[in-house]
């Protein structure tokens, strides 16, 4: 008799492969037929255990049904949804549109009001400026050209006024 | 999060598979079980577990369209859980989850829903001990490792389907099952 079966040939046996090699080693020899005898016991025991734990698990399970848990829309109440999405988005554009036409047209006026009142004002301020100025000089030129000043002029003319009463005498 | 569902599992056929997903309420019944033992002994919380399952089913529905029945809806509906749960493990939440505990799902708990059979009261708690054991050594095990034992040994799948449900080959499938038979021997055997 050869020696005991391998771990592969003892495997191969528990997976549903077998051989007759194997097959009689297993008559012959109570050794390796105990072991994997304990070994499918352990393993089938283990097996019928999982299966009813696992009933036993799923039948106190309260979770809620997957598919019944999310709402399903019908297709009717989509295209509702959507056109109104539809509506909204339309009422936002055509509204937007508006108020950029606004915002334009507010933009264009202000510009244009700058444009007329900035240089009139300008132009008012300079001309009479200007003329304020030219009445300076002209009073300033006036009063150089002159060959007395100003505070003389009186004792002057009555200089004149002597003067012409002498030659009179 | 809409995964995108591989190639092989969206080829052409399947009237009835596609009928079979527009029942919802018939698809939880009949799949429920099966998706939540998957998920609720790989994320080994039992809140986060029945989630998880809801996502999978809620999943299901919305990407039914895809489904062209390549394969069983059984597969399709586990590769979902597969992924959700691979999601999982992998964000931040599930840290939450394995910190918290509060509604991790216990080997003792688990044990007590043993058949009693008609074995004595010594054989049954022998048996119980065991369950615990195989449960304990679940939780030691790699994610793949765990889901793929869960696939084969407690769901019964063949090699094939897991092979489609995880996106492994079929080697690497038997490896991983392997290993994790290899560490349930260890614990077994040293107990025994």
């Amino acid at each position: 008799m050869s020696a005991h079966l391998t771990h592969e040939e003892l495997t191969d046996n528990l997976l549903g492969v077998s051989s007759l090699t194997v097959n009689a080693h297993l008559l012959n020899c109570p050794a390796c037929a105990n072991e994997l005898d304990q070994l499918k016991g352990s393993i089938a025991g283990f097996r019928g255990a999982a299966h009813a734990w696992s009933e036993s698990a799923l039948a106190a399970d309260h979770t809620v049904p997957i598919v019944r848990a999310r709402p399903q829309r019908s297709w009717t109440a989509n295209w509702v949804l959507a056109a109104a999405a539809m509506v909204l988005l339309a009422a936002g554009f055509v509204s937007y549109l508006r108020y950029r036409q606004a915002g334009n047209q507010e933009v264009g006026n202000q510009a244009h009001s700058v444009q007329v009142a900035v240089p009139a004002t300008g132009v008012e301020d300079s001309r009479s400026q200007i003329e304020k100025d030219n009445e300076l000089m002209s009073q300033v030129n006036s009063e150089i050209a002159e060959a007395v000043p100003a505070p003389m002029q009186p004792l002057q003319l009555s200089q004149s006024a002597a003067s012409s009463t002498s030659a009179a005498k | 999060m809409i995964q995108t569902l591989p190639v092989e599992l969206i080829a052409a056929s399947g009237e009835d598979s596609i009928s079979e997903l527009d029942d919802i309420d018939a698809l939880i019944r009949q799949y429920k079980p099966k998706v939540f033992r998957l998920v609720a002994f790989s994320v080994a919380d039992r809140d986060a577990a029945e989630s998880i399952t809801q996502d999978c089913f809620l999943k299901a529905h919305l990407t039914r369209n895809q489904f062209r029945g390549d394969c069983s809806v059984s597969t399709w509906l586990m590769r979902i859980a597969f992924n959700l749960v691979r999601d999982h493990t992998k964000s931040q939440k599930f840290r939450f989850w394995k910190n918290a505990a509060a509604t991790a799902v216990d080997a003792h708990d688990v044990s007590q829903h043993l058949a009693s059979g008609a074995s004595s009261a010594e054989a049954q708690l022998i048996a119980k001990q065991r369950v615990e054991m195989v449960h304990q050594t679940l939780q030691e095990l790699s994610d793949k490792q765990r889901s793929v034992f869960v696939m084969r040994f407690v769901e019964e799948m063949d090699l094939p389907d897991i092979a489609a449900v995880t996106g492994m080959s079929l080697p690497t499938v038997k490896t991983h099952l392997y290993r994790a038979v290899g560490a349930i021997r260890a614990r077994l055997g040293a107990t025994l």
